[in-house]
């Protein structure tokens, strides 16, 4: 007969340490610490790429061209992933253009959520005529194709690393205003926003303390979604030849450099997709476990 | 039945002084909200909500009124109104001889710290996001009621007055019970010196164990501050207990005032039997009594289109011919006694 513990020595053990509380903590949101990683690692590149990469991004040599990542027979340890068309480190320019995509991917979001979030709480807030007016304009963007406003904007504005920020926020608010509309609507009528009108609080307390924090949570998980989204697109304008123009390394001028190699260099365009691709993972995982941080009812357990 | 009127507390209070004569705290006459209902694709108003339909009453300093009656007949939308949550569609509220329907938002600021509010439901009357020192202490801060740096005394000699300890500043609402938040809503609106509290169903959400204790802290603060009530329940058990006056709603109008004691040992109004005699009767040979109910069939009439003549006729047990067509007002039978209701001789008068 096997024997029976009387008690279970990992439940017995008193009050738990605050490591193994924490790396509790941490196996719960496991994928976000995934997430965590990458966005790191992400950051860390962009501060550091002059010292992490091997070579000079802009650096072309003829005679280098199309070379096999190291891996690869025939290839040289001297240029870990290869070299383009016009014998340019690929690894390099991948690193250096971790900086594009997160200046552009952050920027285009904060401008986003200035415009979107201002109307969204001024459309739910108010509601009546100004949010008859906003929910228009907000129908109308949304129900125009993304490709042609950007494309058009930028052929206005010109393609610069400025001007694609201002085409992407400007074509990307409306997710915003709709869902800072929404919530801020439900709020409106709950009692402690009553509470804060009859305490003689002035509207833009109101719609600053009282409204604005409890949104958060949406739009924080919204806002980092649109971040992976704004990279993708930022990639998509640049392969289009209407964002980021060449010899700029971004990660979409290079995947559409990379096409017309795809089927003997296949590497060229298969390492800056990998890259868009992490980035996007990363932050939509972070985007996921930071939701559930920041709701105040999950904070304890 | 009158109290002395205490001073006013406030020390940054340069509101005017009640006009002399009138004696009462507040005098609310001829309130009258309506909600428009919009329809179709351009909003076209088709029709109103006769939420509050021709209110008089007034309330004198250290009183507490129990508004009572089913819902869905304006009482919150009364509380409301008091407070300009809701702007009234006509008539006049004074508060210490004001008109406040003619303040300007400046003149408003200053008037609000003087009426508060007690909210339904403590779940939804908290801001989630908020620690209660800063629930408690905003109000505080933002005007100036103590000197900077003072406040969180002051928010902590609040929690200790509605029964709360001093650390429970730090927590967030979440952590407490329905009671206890309560107490934090009652607090907050302390903080503002208030001369007269609107406490809209302020039990109702809670468990029946807590509910004499949010009463009787209600009744306990009235005695130190100096406060007035408009308590509003639906419930007369409930308002039996703290009022001194009550007045009874129905569907918008106001159909009967008395004294506590009048009300309940002689009500006039058939609506107002009605309601007392659903309140459960706990005592022994409340058998008897149970017999003798009236009560009254069908749901409230709706305020989008409420009946002709009386409102309640149709479902008045003593219904007559004329109650269709004649609406009575509302007229003095006693002491402080008013009916809205022919068989009172009222519409004939």
């Amino acid at each position: 007969m096997a024997e029976i513990p009387t008690s279970n020595p990992e439940i017995d053990e008193a009050a738990p340490s605050m490591l193994s509380l924490v790396l509790r903590k941490m196996w719960h949101l496991r994928m976000g610490v995934l997430g965590g990683l990458l966005i790191f690692c992400l950051i860390f590149i962009a501060l550091f790429c002059p010292y992490l990469s091997p070579h000079d991004p802009f650096k072309q040599d003829i005679t280098k061209r199309l070379w096999k990542p190291a891996f690869m027979e025939g290839g040289k340890a001297e240029y870990p992933l290869g070299t383009d068309h016009l014998g340019r480190d690929l690894l390099t320019r991948i690193l250096y253009g971790t900086r594009i995509s997160l200046v552009v991917g952050l920027a285009a979001v904060i401008l986003m959520l200035t415009v979107g979030v201002t109307l969204g709480l001024v459309a739910g807030y108010f509601g009546g005529k100004a949010d008859a007016v906003i929910s228009f304009l907000v129908n109308c963007m949304m129900g125009f194709p993304f490709i042609l406003l950007a494309m058009s904007l930028v052929a206005v504005l010109g393609a610069s690393l400025q001007n694609i920020i201002i085409a992407l926020g400007l074509t990307g608010w409306p997710v915003f205003t709709r869902v800072t509309r929404i919530e801020t609507m439900k709020l409106r009528d709950r009692e402690f926003v009553l509470a804060a009108k009859s305490l003689a609080f002035s509207t833009r307390r109101i719609l600053a303390r009282h409204i604005l924090p409890n949104l958060l949570p949406a739009i924080l998980v919204l806002a980092t979604v649109e971040v992976a989204r704004a990279i993708i697109r930022e990639s998509l304008l640049s392969f289009l030849g209407l964002g980021i123009q060449p010899p700029t390394p971004s990660w979409g001028v290079m995947l559409a450099e990379g096409r017309d190699y795809m089927l003997l260099q296949w590497w060229l365009a298969a390492f800056p997709g990998m890259a868009i691709f992490m980035s996007a993972l990363g932050i939509n995982l972070l985007g996921d476990a930071l939701r559930d941080l920041v709701d105040p009812y999950l904070r304890k357990t | 039945m009158e109290r002395p009127a205490p001073e006013c507390r406030l020390p940054s209070n340069s509101f005017p002084a009640a006009s002399p004569g009138d004696g009462f705290l507040l005098r609310v006459q001829g309130l009258k909200k309506h909600f428009p209902i919009y329809k179709g694709l351009l909003g076209r108003t088709v029709g109103y909500v006769y939420a509050v339909d021709g209110v008089s009453f007034a309330i004198r300093k250290g009183e507490t009124l129990g508004l009572v009656g089913e819902s869905g007949c304006g009482k919150s939308t009364i509380g409301r109104c008091l407070l300009r949550l809701y702007e009234p569609t006509a008539g006049e509220i004074f508060f210490q001889g004001t008109d406040i329907g003619k303040l300007n938002p400046g003149e408003m600021i200053r008037f609000r710290t003087k009426m508060q509010m007690i909210f339904q439901d403590p779940y939804s009357s908290l801001n989630p996001r908020l620690r209660v020192r800063e629930i408690i202490g905003e109000a505080l801060r933002v005007h100036h009621l103590v000197p900077e740096g003072d406040w969180t005394d002051r928010v902590r000699q609040l929690l200790a007055e509605v029964g709360l300890q001093p650390d429970h500043m730090a927590r967030y609402p979440h952590e407490f019970s329905g009671g206890q938040r309560q107490r934090i809503g009652v607090a907050r609106s302390l903080a503002m010196n208030p001369d007269l509290i609107v406490a809209d169903e302020p039990v109702s959400a809670l468990d029946v164990s807590i509910q004499a204790q949010v009463i009787n802290l209600l009744d306990s603060l009235k005695e130190k501050h100096g406060l007035s009530y408009i308590v509003i329940a639906h419930d007369l058990a409930v308002v039996e207990h703290i009022s001194d006056r009550i007045a009874v709603m129905y569907l918008g109008k106001l159909v009967e005032t008395a004294r506590d004691r009048d009300l309940y040992l002689n009500p006039k109004h058939p609506y107002t039997e009605a309601l007392l005699s659903a309140v459960p009767i706990p005592a022994p040979g409340g058998r008897e009594r149970r017999k003798s109910r009236k009560l009254i069939q069908g749901d409230v009439a709706s305020p989008i289109n409420p009946p002709s003549g009386c409102r309640f006729h149709t479902r008045c047990p003593k219904m007559m011919e004329e109650c269709r067509r004649i609406d009575p007002p509302l007229i003095e039978i006693g002491p402080e006694h008013h009916v809205a209701c022919l068989l009172q001789g009222g519409g004939r008068s």
